[in-house]
């Protein structure tokens, strides 16, 4: 066996979630939901998943529904942060072929909106 | 009705800018925490490695983080293009320990706050700075350069210092009560804990190691030579790979990149494309990526570093694979062990 190929991947997709945040709709909603828009972070990390979700949310209309696609595993503690600061809705996270689909619901709030 | 005070709070999660936020809030001011990302933050290194105290979480963003407890909207600006050259290059009040221009970044990111402030109708601006508490930057000279050169001059409110510097203009139009600020100075964070469980405040990050890589002394000196060889045409990629590993430069346009450990592996396997890749099939070893056009000694000089420092660095000879685009192939190499030529290399 290879020495490279001995070494673990850490952060593959098939490594266990956490749920340190849980987000407001079960998975098969979150299976059924259709996006609004849909944010690319593959391959970027820690804010840039967050500076895309937000500068694309800033555009949104209340109720709309932005999907994230990230494959920083942080996003499943970032963006429900975000959400919980901005007053936005954490909808869920669920794991796709690449990284995570994140699901945010922007809301009407009277907070100041990025 | 009275006017809604507005603040913004420049926020990086830790301890004394999370306190200075939790003040404001308890003087009614409304607060919109600003977090910059200025591309020499260690959050990417942290993500891509793991948490090494414990696997099962990863590291947060400790500005989101302490948003949501403080339910305190966070906004993160990204300044990483303007940075390198305008604040880290050529940085007027010099440089700490590091590559840190940490003057000259203050006043970078407060003059983008003054601006948002301006555009947005705030009506200050607040820091968690604390006199005396760092050598460089929070010094009450270099203190006044920033809110000067900022050009937030009396604007800018330090909550956790404030009665012991001159009276600011939030305080002097009664839009906070001065004397329900602080007067913490030097190093001690023991009042800062206490006024943290006062608030309860109980989940914060501890002060050691900090989030940002130009003061580590290893992390600048690459980055100079990084600069020297390549200029500043920089990518993210080339930030990000400055984060890890054992740097090794073979010649003017050659440098290779050992990685330290099995993170570190997985860590640089993301940023093969356009890099040759060097490692040791028969015994753990590193991955090594070769950056620039190595000559076939560069290779093999790579080869023999990369042996020295897999499982077969005792072997009398240790077969090394090496791919380079297209091309793959394979060397048998003499372990690197002679220290002074690894010294001499190592940048
Ligand atoms: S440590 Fe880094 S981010 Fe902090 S002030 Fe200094 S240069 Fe800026």
């Amino acid at each position: 066996m290879s020495g490279r190929a001995r070494s673990a991947r850490r952060h593959q997709n098939n490594q266990e979630l956490h749920p340190y945040v849980h987000g407001t709709l079960d998975r098969e909603s979150l299976e059924s939901l259709a996006p609004d828009m849909q944010v690319d972070a593959l391959g970027t990390f820690c804010p840039e998943p967050v500076i895309r979700t937000q500068n694309r949310m800033a555009h949104a209309k209340p109720g709309e529904i932005a999907m994230l696609l990230a494959d920083d595993v942080g996003v499943e503690i970032d963006i429900p942060a975000w959400c919980l600061s901005t007053g936005n809705e954490y909808l869920g996270l669920l794991k796709a072929e690449v990284g995570y689909k994140v699901f945010v619901r922007r809301l009407c709030n009277k907070r100041p909106q990025p | 009705m009275s006017e809604q005070i507005r603040a913004l709070g420049l926020l990086s999660g830790g301890l004394d800018s999370t306190l200075a936020a939790r003040v404001m809030q308890a003087q009614n001011v409304e607060v919109l925490g600003l977090h910059f990302s200025t591309g020499f933050c260690l959050a990417d290194r942290h993500r891509i490695l793991g948490n090494r105290s414990n696997p099962d979480k990863p590291y947060r963003n400790e500005a989101l983080r302490a948003g949501a407890d403080l339910k305190i909207p966070i906004e993160i600006i990204d300044i990483k293009d303007e940075y390198l050259p305008e604040v880290v290059l050529n940085p007027k009040f010099g440089y700490g320990s590091g590559m840190n221009p940490c003057i000259d970044c203050r006043i970078f990111m407060l003059q983008k706050t003054r601006e948002i402030m301006e555009e947005r109708g705030y009506h200050f601006v607040f820091t968690g700075e604390v006199l005396g508490q760092r050598p460089m930057s929070q010094r009450r000279p270099p203190l006044d350069d920033v809110a000067e050169e900022s050009g937030l001059g009396r604007l800018l409110l330090r909550p956790l210092s404030a009665r012991l510097l001159p009276e600011s203009i939030p305080e002097e139009r009664g839009w906070v009560d001065r004397e329900k600020l602080f007067n913490i100075s030097g190093r001690s964070r023991k009042k800062q804990m206490e006024l943290a469980n006062h608030f309860k405040i109980i989940d914060y990050p501890q002060p050691a190691g900090g989030c940002c890589s130009l003061p580590d002394e290893n992390y600048a000196r690459k980055l100079r030579d990084f600069l020297a060889h390549r200029g500043t045409d920089v990518t993210p990629d080339d930030m990000m790979l400055l984060k890890v590993g054992r740097h090794f430069r073979l010649s003017g346009d050659v440098k290779m990149v050992v990685s330290r450990d099995q993170g570190e592996n997985t860590y640089l396997e993301r940023f093969t494309q356009g890099r040759s890749e060097v490692w040791v099939d028969d015994f753990p070893s590193p991955l090594t990526l070769v950056e620039g056009q190595p000559t076939a000694i560069d290779l093999e000089t790579a080869c023999r570093i990369t042996a020295r420092y897999s499982d077969g660095r005792h072997e009398r000879t240790v077969p090394v694979r090496w791919r380079s685009g297209e091309s793959e192939g394979q060397l048998t190499v003499v372990p690197c062990q002679n220290d002074t030529e690894l010294e001499a290399l190592r940048i």
